[in-house]
């Protein structure tokens, strides 16, 4: 064990707290720390961050799951067209200048961040009390723990948060960002989820997210297991502890948590589309 | 869905923990004098540990979705897997 294994646990540890805080894969801190602060190719980083992003989510999801803070259904419906984006982004990037993407997509993160601050609570004006009436297989609803007791919420235009979820994909698969930054925000803003409910199920569908790119950077013998192993060690102990905090923190702190997260990343994609 | 909540959790819970345990094996494996192939080998089981616990999730929750009766959610999820299995050969082949 050397002294480079241990910056690999500081970096998974960093990436696993805050990306369970807010439901982020944390491959928005590991990617860079590695090819940046290290000097590393971003193919064995993006590699190793996708397998890191697995162990994120299996690690958040014990503890919110416990928590009944995964919404598994919305969850299912949503990642299906992620993964079918995220593979059709992957490939749209060859033919795309990268540069105008990167500003569109950091463009879209702040308006997402201005969006959740001027309209944090929308979600929590929505609860009711007793089971919102359903009528077909997409008419969902879900439930969370208040002060009060249990209240119900209704899950709302769950077939356009299906097709932004493809474009959520599309976009992600483009530029190597977890889909987590697209869908915890569209899935409070568009479908009125709970911002905690948002960010736990997000976590979920951040598993099968990573495992679709790490299946494919596998195949391609493109995956450090050194590397990899080292991250998903520091990851998994910082995911725990950052699901830990999750289920104690308040909604409205981590929305400002998350909001911090989309400035400080459209502000690092922006500067990237400049060099 | 609350009771399976706890299961789900329990099963995430025991990949993370088998992960953990491997990966720390695997890792030691230059201590212990083995080589660099057999520790590249190792790890990659462990890594298979990891890939599976979200699969043998969805798998849990395929079943869960047919005993409500949930049918559309059910396929919709056996349609996950086949797109994320038939997504990945596609995209080897292709490449």
């Amino acid at each position: 064990m050397d002294f480079l294994f241990l910056i690999y646990i500081g970096i998974g540890f960093l990436a696993g707290f805050v990306g369970s805080l807010v439901g982020l894969g944390g491959g928005i801190i590991v990617v860079p720390a590695l090819t940046i602060a290290l000097n590393m190719d971003i193919k064995n980083a993006i590699g190793a961050s996708l397998v890191s992003l697995i162990s994120t989510s299996v690690m958040t999801v014990s503890v919110l799951a416990k928590n009944n803070l995964v919404h598994f259904q919305l969850g299912l419906l949503l990642v299906s067209t992620t993964i079918f984006g995220s593979f059709l982004g992957s490939y749209t990037a060859v033919f795309l200048n990268p540069k105008i993407l990167m500003i569109v997509f950091a463009s879209f993160m702040l308006a997402a961040a201005y969006m959740l601050l001027r309209k944090k609570k929308i979600s929590e004006e929505s609860l009711m009390d007793t089971v919102p009436p359903t009528s077909n297989a997409l008419d969902l609803y879900g439930e969370i723990k208040k002060e009060s007791g249990i209240k119900y919420f209704k899950i709302k235009r769950v077939k356009l948060g299906i097709g932004l979820s493809a474009i959520a994909g599309w976009l992600s698969g483009m530029l190597g960002v977890g889909g987590g930054i697209v869908q915890v925000p569209m899935m409070n803003l568009i479908c009125g989820v709970p911002i905690k409910i948002a960010a736990a199920t997000s976590s979920f569908m951040i598993g099968f997210t990573g495992l679709a790119g790490a299946l494919v950077y596998g195949l391609f013998g493109k995956i450090d297991w050194y590397l990899s192993a080292s991250l998903v060690l520091g990851t998994m102990l910082g995911s725990y502890a950052g699901s830990k905090a999750a289920v104690k923190l308040k909604s409205g702190v981590m929305a400002k948590i998350l909001v911090a997260v989309l400035i400080v990343s459209a502000i690092r994609l922006i500067i990237k589309s400049q060099e | 869905m609350t009771e399976f909540s706890h299961i789900y959790a329990r099963l995430m819970q025991y990949g993370s923990i088998g992960t953990i345990i491997f990966f720390i094996i695997g890792l030691l494996f230059p201590v212990v004098g083995m080589t660099e192939n057999e520790m590249q080998w190792f790890l990659q089981l462990s890594g298979l540990i990891l890939f599976l616990t979200p699969l043998i999730g969805l798998l849990f929750l395929i079943v869960r979705l047919f005993q409500q009766r949930k049918l559309f959610m059910a396929w919709w999820a056996i349609g996950l897997i086949v797109l994320l299995f038939g997504g990945t050969w596609l995209l080897h082949i292709v490449h």
